[in-house]
C-alpha cells in the first residue's frame, strides 16, 4: 500500500469518527464548573484565619439560598479542615454571628448583608462580578477557567487573613 | 479487497463513535480533595496527549510545578530540570547547557524531545536544540513534564530518550502585572516583566519581555574567558474561550541574542575561526490552538506553528523555519476504552552557510505521521494495558514505525506496579546527511602533527546515514503512603543500534607545483576526513528513584537519584582519531540530590539542595557536590525578596566538556543572587 493511500485512509477513517461524534451530546458544562467552584470555596476555608470570632470546634458556611452551587456546598458538610468540622447551612437559617464564612448569590452580595457580613468578620465569598469592590474573594469565570480574585484590605479591615499561598494564587489581589 | 478493508474501518469508526453517546464521563476523584494548585490545573499530557493523573502513568513520569520552581528560584530552564529525577544537566559555557535524560549528555540533546506548548524545539537540521535559545520565563510556567524514556508513540522521532514537556500559564492565569529584578556576582542579571488582563467574559491575554545577562564561565585561573551573552526575548499568549466547548489559544515569541564563543586553539592547533567571536542568534514562533471539547473525554484538537531560528556563529549562518500542523483526537468508544490517534505534518527549511559547510548549502524537507494509542482498562481501577504505534515518514529515511505497549497494575493501598517495552527512533539530521567542511587545520611538526606536511581536517556526513534505534524495557513501582509521603522507582534498560559514530578515513595526500607548472609536483599537505557513519550499538540501563516526605507539617524533604551502567562502544564516548568530535557526549554514572524546603513562617521560607555527581564518562569532568541555598521573604502581597546562593559546596567546578566545539572547559563559580519580585 502506498503511503498516500494509507494517510488517506487514515484521514477518512479519523473524518468520520469525528463528524459521527459531533452527534454526542456534550456533558453538562455547569455541573463541573459548579463542582469546580465549590472545592474552590472549601480550599479558602484552608488558607484563612479568623480573628475577630471566638474559636470553635466547627467552621459554619452559611450560603445564599438561591446560591446556584449551594448542592455543591452542602455536599461539603462535615468535612474535617484544618482540625475543624465543616457545617453548612442555608443564610436565612442562621444567625449571622454563627457563621465563619458566606457564599453570597446576587441577593445578599450586592445588598447589606454583605456589609453587615463584613462587619461581623464573616469571610465574604461571590460569584458576582465586581464583588470583590466590597467583599473579600471572587469567584471569576473566564472562558471555561474557574479563578478567584482577592481584596486584602477588606479581608484585613474585618479581622480576615490569608496565606502568603492563597494570595500567590489569587489572578488579582487588592 | 482493498475497498472490503476500508469499509471496515469504517463500519469499526462509525461503532466507536456511536458509543460516545453511551459512555458518561467519570471522575470519581472528589474535587474537594484536590489543592487549589491542582484545581486551577494539574494534569499530564506528555505520555497520553490527553488529562492523565502522573501517577496513573504507565511511564516514568515527573511533573515540576509552578510552585516548585518558584522554591528553588530557578530562572532558567536547564536549571529548573534539575529538580527532577534522572535528569542531566551540566554548564558548557556561559549560555550553553548540556541537557539529556539517561545518557548521552552533550551540547544538542540530541536524543530528547523537548516542546513549549506543544511545539517541539528539537531542530532537525542540527541533530538537536539549542539551550541558550531556550528563554520562557520561569514565571510564565504552570508546569514541566517530563517522561524518562521513550515517547515516540505519541511524540515521533527523536523522543528516543525522553520527552519534557514545557506548559505555560493560562493567559487568565496572568493577569494584571508582575515586575521581577534579579542582581548577582558575577555581572548576571535578569529583568522580567509582564502584564495580562482579561478580554471581556471569555478570553485573557499576556505579554511579556525578560532580558539576561549571563556571565562567561571562567578558565582553569578563575578569570572569565570571554564575555558571556546578552539575550532578550518577548512574548504574548492569549487565551480565548468563546463557548463552554471551544477554547483558543494564540501564542508567539522573539527573541535575540548577542554571545561570545571562544576557540581554544591550543587543542587543536590551526583553526579557521580561533579565538573569540562576537556571534549573534534570534528567532520568532507563532502558534495557534483550537480545542473543541465534545465533552471531558472527547476532544479534537488542531494545532498548527512556525517556528524560525537564526544563528551567526563561528563565521556561519545556520537558517531554519518549520511550519508544523496537528490534528489529535481523543475520544472514549467504551467506559473501558480510551483512543488518542492524530496526524501530522511538517515543513522544513533551512539554509546553512559559511565555514560550516553543508551540500547541499539550502533544504528543504517535509514529515508526515499518524499514530494511535488505545488504552484498555482490563479490570476497572485495577489494571490498564496501553497500546500505540506512531507510523512516521522522513525525507531522509522514509517510513518508521515506533511501537509501544504499557501496563500498569493500580493496588488497592495507592500503589501502582507498571512495565512498558517501546521502540523509538533517532531520524538523521541534515547535519549527519550533508555536512562536508573543513573544521581544522594543523601545521607540521606541531603538537598534533609531527609530519613535514599541513594536516586539514574535514568534518564529512553520509548520505546513507541510517535511524539510530532503540528499545527501551522499564518497569516501575510507586506508592503514596499514609503519611502522605510518595516513592517513585523506575528500572530500565535501553538497547541501541547503529548509533552516531565518527570514522577517520585514509589520508589523502594533495599534489601541487610548487616551483610552477613545469616543475615537480611534490606533496603539500594532508586532507583527512571524519565521516560520520552508523557505528556499533550498545545498551544503558538503570534505576531511578524519588522520595518525598514532610518530617513537619511545614518541612518537604525530597530525594532523588539514578544510576547508570553504559555498555557502549567507546568510540561514541570520544573519538581519539579526531579530539574535535564527541557526537555522544558524557554522563555520569550516578547521581544523587537532597533538596529541603522549611516553610519558616507564612512569609518567610527556606529551601536548601545539596546535590552530587559522579565523574563524567572518560573521565571528561570529576565528580563534584553543590549546595544551594535559597531563603525567601514576602514582604507585603505584592512584593517578594529572595537570596539565592548557588554552587556553594566548591569554589570552582567544571560540569561537562564542550563537545564538538573545542572551546576551553568552563568553570562554574560559587554565585550570590539577590531577586525583587512585584505584582502590580
Amino acid at each position: 500500500m502506498s503511503l498516500l493511500s494509507l494517510a488517506l485512509r487514515f484521514a477518512l477513517a479519523g473524518i468520520a469518527a469525528i463528524s459521527l461524534a459531533f452527534t454526542a451530546h456534550a456533558q453538562s458544562a455547569d455541573d463541573r464548573d459548579n463542582q469546580i467552584r465549590a472545592a474552590m470555596v472549601f480550599n479558602f476555608v484552608r488558607y484563612a484565619e479568623w480573628h475577630t470570632l471566638k474559636p470553635t470546634n466547627s467552621l459554619v458556611l452559611c450560603v445564599s439560598e438561591d446560591a446556584r452551587i449551594l448542592d455543591e456546598l452542602r455536599a461539603l458538610s462535615n468535612r474535617e479542615v484544618n482540625g475543624k468540622t465543616l457545617t453548612v447551612h442555608l443564610l436565612s437559617g442562621v444567625s449571622e454571628e454563627d457563621c465563619h464564612l458566606a457564599y453570597l448569590s446576587e441577593t445578599h452580595a450586592l445588598d447589606e448583608k454583605a456589609f453587615s457580613l463584613f462587619q461581623r468578620g464573616v469571610l465574604t465569598i461571590s460569584s458576582v462580578p465586581d464583588f470583590t469592590s466590597h467583599g473579600m474573594i471572587e469567584l471569576v469565570t473566564i472562558g471555561r477557567q474557574t479563578r478567584f480574585s482577592i481584596n486584602n484590605s477588606i479581608a484585613n479591615e474585618a479581622g480576615v487573613s490569608f496565606s502568603s499561598r492563597l494570595l500567590r494564587l489569587a489572578v488579582t489581589v487588592r | 479487497m482493498q475497498p472490503l478493508r476500508f469499509g471496515r474501518s469504517a463500519l469499526i469508526a462509525l461503532a466507536l463513535s456511536i458509543n460516545i453517546t453511551a459512555s458518561a464521563a467519570t471522575d470519581d476523584t472528589p474535587l474537594a480533595d484536590l489543592s487549589l494548585e491542582e484545581l486551577i490545573t494539574l494534569e499530564v499530557t506528555s505520555v497520553a496527549k490527553k488529562p492523565q493523573k502522573p501517577e496513573e502513568a504507565a511511564a516514568a513520569i515527573t511533573v515540576i510545578t509552578a510552585e516548585d520552581l518558584r522554591r528553588a528560584g530557578v530562572t532558567s530552564l536547564p536549571e529548573a530540570l534539575r529538580l527532577a529525577p534522572g535528569v542531566e544537566v551540566a554548564e558548557i559555557d556561559g549560555n550553553i547547557t548540556a541537557v539529556t535524560i539517561r545518557g548521552f549528555n552533550w551540547r544538542f540533546s540530541s536524543k530528547l524531545l523537548v516542546l513549549v506548548d506543544g511545539r517541539a524545539i528539537y531542530s532537525p537540521s542540527l541533530t538537536g536544540l539549542f539551550w541558550d535559545q531556550q528563554l520562557v520565563p520561569v514565571e510564565n510556567i504552570q508546569r514541566i513534564e517530563l517522561v524518562r524514556g521513550p515517547g515516540a508513540t505519541m511524540w515521533g522521532a527523536n523522543a528516543v530518550n525522553g520527552v519534557i514537556n514545557i506548559v505555560t500559564k493560562h493567559a487568565a492565569d496572568t493577569q494584571e502585572g508582575l515586575a521581577s529584578v534579579e542582581a548577582s556576582t558575577h555581572e548576571a542579571s535578569r529583568v522580567f516583566g509582564r502584564y495580562g488582563f482579561r478580554l471581556g467574559d471569555t478570553g485573557a491575554v499576556r505579554a511579556y519581555g525578560v532580558q539576561r545577562t549571563t556571565p562567561a564561565l571562567a578558565d582553569s585561573n578563575g578569570s572569565a574567558y570571554n564575555d558571556g551573552s546578552d539575550a532578550w526575548q518577548a512574548g504574548f499568549r492569549m487565551d480565548l474561550e468563546p463557548t463552554f466547548q471551544d477554547s483558543v489559544t494564540l501564542q508567539g515569541d522573539i527573541q535575540k541574542l548577542e554571545f561570545q564563543t571562544t576557540i581554544d586553539t591550543t587543542l587543536v592547533g590551526e583553526i579557521l575561526y580561533a579565538g573569540t567571536q562576537d556571534d549573534q542568534a534570534e528567532g520568532y514562533n507563532l502558534l495557534g490552538r483550537w480545542v473543541h471539547s465534545f465533552s471531558n473525554d472527547h476532544t479534537v484538537t488542531v494545532q498548527g506553528y512556525v517556528d524560525h531560528i537564526l544563528r551567526n556563529e563561528f563565521d556561519s549562518e545556520f537558517d531554519v523555519t518549520v511550519y508544523d500542523l496537528d490534528l489529535n483526537h481523543h475520544f472514549k468508544p467504551f467506559d473501558n476504552l480510551d483512543v488518542v490517534w492524530g496526524l501530522n505534518t511538517r515543513k522544513v527549511e533551512d539554509k546553512i552557510e559559511g565555514n560550516f559547510q553543508f551540500e547541499p548549502a539550502e533544504y528543504s524537507y517535509d514529515w508526515f505521521s499518524g499514530f494511535a494509542q488505545v488504552e484498555l482498562e482490563a479490570i476497572p481501577e485495577r489494571l490498564r494495558f496501553t497500546l500505540g504505534a506512531k507510523v512516521e515518514d522522513n525525507s531522509f529515511t522514509g517510513m518508521e514505525t515506533q511501537p509501544s505497549l504499557r501496563a500498569i497494575w493500580l493496588g488497592q493501598s495507592n500503589w501502582a506496579l507498571w512495565g512498558a517495552v517501546s521502540k523509538a527512533v533517532r531520524t538523521p539530521s541534515r547535519f549527519e546527511r550533508h555536512i562536508n567542511s573543513l573544521i581544522t587545520a594543523f601545521d607540521p611538526y606541531t603538537e598534533f602533527n609531527q609530519t613535514p606536511l599541513p594536516i586539514n581536517v574535514y568534518l564529512v556526513g553520509s548520505s546513507d546515514f541510517d535511524i539510530e534505534k532503540m528499545v527501551a524495557y522499564e518497569i516501575g513501582f510507586r506508592k503514596t503512603f499514609e503519611n502522605g509521603a510518595a516513592l517513585d522507582l523506575t528500572a530500565y534498560q535501553q538497547d541501541y543500534s547503529e548509533l552516531l559514530t565518527p570514522r577517520t578515513s585514509e589520508p589523502v595526500v594533495n599534489f601541487g607545483y610548487p616551483f610552477g607548472p613545469d616543475g615537480p609536483a611534490l606533496p603539500v599537505s594532508v586532507d583527512q576526513a571524519v565521516i560520520l557513519v552508523n557505528g556499533d550499538g550498545g545498551s544503558i540501563s538503570g534505576v531511578e528513584a524519588s522520595l518525598t516526605f514532610k518530617p513537619l507539617k511545614n518541612w518537604t524533604l525530597t530525594a532523588l537519584a539514578d544510576v547508570r551502567d553504559p555498555d557502549l562502544p567507546s568510540s561514541t564516548f570520544s573519538s581519539n582519531d579526531a579530539a574535535l568530535v564527541q557526537f555522544a557526549g558524557a554522563s555520569p554514572s550516578w547521581q544523587a540530590q537532597l533538596r529541603s524546603h522549611h516553610e519558616i513562617s507564612d512569609k518567610v521560607d527556606l529551601t536548601w539542595t545539596v546535590r552530587q555527581v559522579s565523574e563524567l564518562e572518560g573521565g571528561i569532568a570529576d565528580a563534584y557536590t553543590d549546595l544551594d541555598i535559597r531563603a525567601s521573604w514576602q514582604v507585603t502581597n505584592k512584593l517578594e525578596l529572595s537570596l539565592i546562593g548557588e554552587n556553594l559546596a566548591e569554589e570552582y567546578r567544571a560540569e561537562t566538556e564542550s563537545g564538538v566545539y573545542p572551546a576551553p572547559t568552563g568553570y562554574v563559580e560559587r554565585r550570590v543572587l539577590l531577586r525583587a519580585g512585584l505584582r502590580f
